[in-house]
């Protein structure tokens, strides 16, 4: 039985999103760490990191419901003109406290300090907390509870990405594991998915009560849309010449339009996502 | 839900506060709905609920009946922060306070025609019943209704849930919540009615609920599964009160996890709601006998 360390294989970093794979990494590293002075009791390895896939996703739910109405109730007060407060460093220390045994606590310094070593973000324009990252950190503490301290890596590299998602560039082709924020060259026929409801904040992502949230990674051309489904760009095309449907204007509604019907169809056959569940 | 040293759980962990979301959720399903034995719901206008945790309730009243003015109190400053998130997302206009139900509550005598309460048991101490139910009167306009939901344990075909609603049976005992002498049974509800009256209410009545956990229903595996969540969160309690030990505690939650779809598998979860009216009319009560008879 092997006692050394193991970490996620890259194609499974879409499956912990939110976190990042460094996050989840070390979740899998104290799990390992639970069986040092018992290495004859420790698990297979894989049957090790699909029990931590198992405790993330139940966290992962668990904060995703936790957080929504907070959210969401930001979201409408900045739609009425009132400034957005959520969510903001004592809400996160007050939630965070309820895990710290012996209720010490992290100190706002604390938070200062996984900033600066990446494991915890701030929007640039309003300075409040960025939501995913509070999201992923609030996931690695439900999904270890227990530990007072070291329970998140020392530390996240700048160049690393915030989660992952998973993307194909048509019905055929392999599954990919995308990094978040989004490479500039992706191929615009690529139709992104994510297990993270969380997704749902940025308004960029479609969500269909199935498993997954859904997006395109740029704006398919018509041709794009055809890897995916016949129909739809097939009537666009048959009206590219018409006086009325072929004016540009129209053109781009009508392509628009088929972008989100094509998507919505991909969801709902869940022709994507059925190799990743 | 009230704060750490006299409820359950800590009820400021994520977990649960969504446990306490999911439950109120379903419970108020499996009882047909937030008002389902009142004969005339719409004739209430002003409503309190007690303890009201994240809220459901709350929110799910002011839903069924638009005209509600519906505010709920709570102890825990979290909860409400959670419950008030969910009515600004949700766009319900229900008022929410931080206040402690075992003292006297903010509010001017008779500001409500309708009082509810769900689950206080879990952290009402057998002598606190009566203050509450006093204050609640005062609360509550001529003619005004208190209404009260408790649990009981239940019936199984199954030794491992008949070991789980034991175990709370002794907790709830230990813990000073619980009236009856034995642990097979709480006797909340049996005492309800009594209580009731002491606290000046006429004519109470009320609805057993038998919330169906049994293999195949609808509410087997949600229900079991926050159930079993509840134990594992409880276990500091149970522990503190000597009624188990944390070796027994993991066994059984993963016993309990267990019956989850196991088939034939069947057990009953026993609530039941006593209301009663404070003597007095303003058309309310007149409108309920009328529909009583």
């Amino acid at each position: 039985m092997s006692t050394e360390p193991i970490g996620f294989p890259s194609q499974l970093y879409p499956a912990f999103a939110p976190l990042p794979a460094p996050m989840a990494d070390h979740l899998l590293l104290l799990e390992q760490r639970r069986y040092r002075h018992r290495p004859a009791r420790r698990p297979a390895d894989q049957e090790m990191a699909q029990a931590v896939l198992a405790r993330i996703d139940l966290a992962r739910t668990l904060v995703f419901e936790y957080l929504h109405p907070f959210v969401t109730a930001d979201q409408k007060r900045q739609e009425r003109g009132e400034s957005r407060t959520f969510p903001n460093v004592d809400w996160l220390l007050e939630t965070l406290v309820q895990y710290t045994p012996g209720q010490g606590g992290n100190a706002e310094a604390t938070l200062d300090f996984w900033q600066k070593r990446g494991l915890l973000r701030r929007e640039k324009t309003r300075g409040l907390l960025e939501i995913t990252s509070v999201a992923a950190l609030l996931v690695a503490r439900l999904t270890e509870g227990t530990l007072q301290r070291n329970w998140l890596p020392s530390f996240l590299e700048e160049i690393e990405p915030f989660w992952w998602c998973y993307g194909r560039v048509s019905p055929e082709s392999p599954i990919q594991a995308i990094p978040v924020p989004f490479p500039a060259d992706l191929p615009s026929s690529m139709v992104l998915w994510t297990p993270w409801r969380g997704a749902i904040w940025d308004g960029t992502w479609l969500s269909i009560r199935t498993t997954f949230l859904y997006r395109w990674a740029r704006s398919p051309s018509v041709e794009d849309l055809l890897l995916w489904q016949e129909e739809i760009p097939r009537k666009i095309q048959a009206v590219q010449h018409d006086t009325l449907f072929g004016r540009p204007a129209v053109q781009s509604i009508l392509v628009q339009e088929a972008r989100s019907d094509v998507l919505f169809a991909i969801a709902q056959k869940g022709s994507c996502h059925a190799e990743s569940e | 839900m009230q704060n750490q040293s006299d409820y359950f759980i800590n009820q400021e962990l994520v977990e649960e506060m969504v446990r306490l979301n999911r439950q109120a959720a379903l419970v108020t399903q499996e009882m047909g709905g937030v008002l389902a034995e009142q004969p005339e719901p719409a004739v209430f206008n002003d409503v309190l609920d007690l303890a009201c945790g994240p809220g459901e309730w709350a929110m799910q009243a002011a839903r069924s009946f638009l005209h509600f003015q519906v505010v709920g109190v709570d102890k825990s400053r979290r909860m409400i922060a959670y419950a008030q998130a969910q009515a600004e997302a949700q766009e319900r206009g229900v008022m929410f306070r931080v206040m402690d139900i075992t003292e006297p509550l903010d509010f001017a005598d008779g500001s409500f025609d309708l009082v509810n309460g769900r689950f206080l048991l879990c952290f009402l101490k057998r002598e606190q019943w009566l203050p509450l139910l006093t204050e609640c009167f005062r609360l509550l306009r001529p003619g005004g209704v208190l209404r009260i939901t408790e649990q009981e344990s239940g019936f199984a075909n199954d030794p491992i849930y008949q070991q789980y609603m034991n175990l709370w049976g002794m907790a709830w005992r230990k813990a000073g919540h619980a009236f009856a002498h034995t642990p097979a049974y709480i006797g909340v509800t049996v005492e309800m009615k009594n209580l009731l009256r002491q606290a000046g209410f006429v004519a109470p009545r009320h609805l057993p609920i038998a919330i169906d956990l049994s293999t195949g229903q609808p509410t087997h595996q949600p229900l079991l599964e926050n159930l079993v969540e509840a134990l594992k969160l409880a276990s500091p309690f149970l522990v503190r009160l000597n009624v188990t030990t944390q070796k027994k505690i993991n066994t059984l939650h993963d016993e309990m996890k267990g019956l989850i779809g196991k088939e034939g598998f069947s057990a009953y979860w026993l609530l039941q709601t006593v209301w009663s009216t404070k003597p007095g009319n303003n058309g309310m009560v007149a409108a309920a006998s009328k529909a009583e008879r």
